[in-house]
């Protein structure tokens, strides 16, 4: 995987088997989450935004773990495609963790009686928004890559501080949101029933983050030899 | 049928979560896919005036990536 030309190839044999999955995933999804699973006894059909409000704040988390982790292994091995890795998976984590935020708004209206709280959930999943914006906005501050890389770099492994936050946040501080109900995959306390679309577009969600990831860190790396010729073109041209 | 789109009177909320989601998640594949078309294009058009010096690049692109 070191080497680009191999990422390349291992990105386009995975890709069909990708799409295949993702739909599947979502055909099955939409079908059970939809149509086939129970109303719950207090929230009735609203519940169904369940099915797309919680695997977006998975993929949103999930995404972000992505981000600091290329950010560390980049830190300390200097693995360019780390870096490309970080740069592609940031607009993705930005979709995810809007989507969390909007369908959670459009939850909350009929559920809690209001479109937002500022509370420790809420508002931890806003700074993770803002993290995701600050990592593209510092990264095209720069006009020197390896400066940009290692800013970002370091913006993502701090950042990496409001994960833990995000997820106690139901536990430590009073708040209109719920805890968490999937935490032990063993004994859920949620009918199997609303377990199983909720896995399976979670499963969706997934297949679609890596889909999206291969393509971004295709569509960047295809920029960064961009950049080399133009910057080869422009060193031949002068001498 | 149509007791299935009023979702017991929340349609409103339901519709407009999965819509938002549907919006913008293939609003963001349909923008990656484009920008990677637009790329590849424009690369194509600088290898095509620097063929030799793309393999080049190419070669020492590999032995730097393999450390």
């Amino acid at each position: 995987m070191a080497n680009p030309a191999r990422f390349q190839r291992f990105a386009g044999w995975l890709t069909p088997w990708l799409i295949l999955s993702t739909m599947g995933f979502l055909a099955a999804g939409l079908y059970y989450g939809l149509y086939d699973s129970p109303i719950d006894y207090q929230q009735h059909d609203t519940v169904r935004i369940m099915y797309v409000h919680v695997p977006a704040a998975w993929l949103a988390m999930m995404t972000y773990s992505t981000l600091a982790i290329s950010g560390f292994v980049f830190l300390v091995w200097r693995h360019p495609l780390a870096d490309v890795a970080g740069t592609a998976a940031a607009p993705i984590g930005a979709i995810f963790t809007a989507l969390a935020l909007i369908t959670g708004s459009i939850w909350g209206q009929p559920t809690w009686g209001t479109w937002w709280v500022w509370d420790a959930r809420l508002t931890s999943v806003l700074i993770l928004f803002f993290l995701f914006i600050g990592y593209i906005a510092l990264r095209n501050a720069f006009d020197d890559p390896t400066r940009a890389a290692k800013s970002t770099a370091i913006l993502a492994v701090v950042g990496a501080i409001n994960l833990p936050i995000i997820k106690f946040s139901v536990e430590w501080w009073n708040t209109l949101h719920q805890p968490a109900s999937v935490s032990r995959l063993a004994n859920p306390s949620i009918d199997p029933a609303m377990l199983r679309p909720l896995l399976l577009m979670a499963a969706c969600y997934f297949c679609l983050f890596l889909l999206a990831l291969l393509f971004r860190m295709r569509l960047e790396l295809v920029r960064r030899r961009i950049i080399a010729l133009q910057f080869t073109r422009a060193g031949s041209a002068e001498a | 049928m149509s007791e299935f789109f009023q979702m017991g009177g929340y349609a409103f909320y339901i519709w407009s979560a999965y819509g938002v989601t549907a919006g913008l998640l293939i609003g963001f594949v349909v923008w990656t896919l484009i920008s990677l078309k637009h790329a590849e294009r424009e690369l194509s058009v600088l290898e095509a005036i620097a063929p030799r010096r793309r393999q080049r690049i190419n070669a020492s692109e590999n032995s730097n990536a393999e450390p």
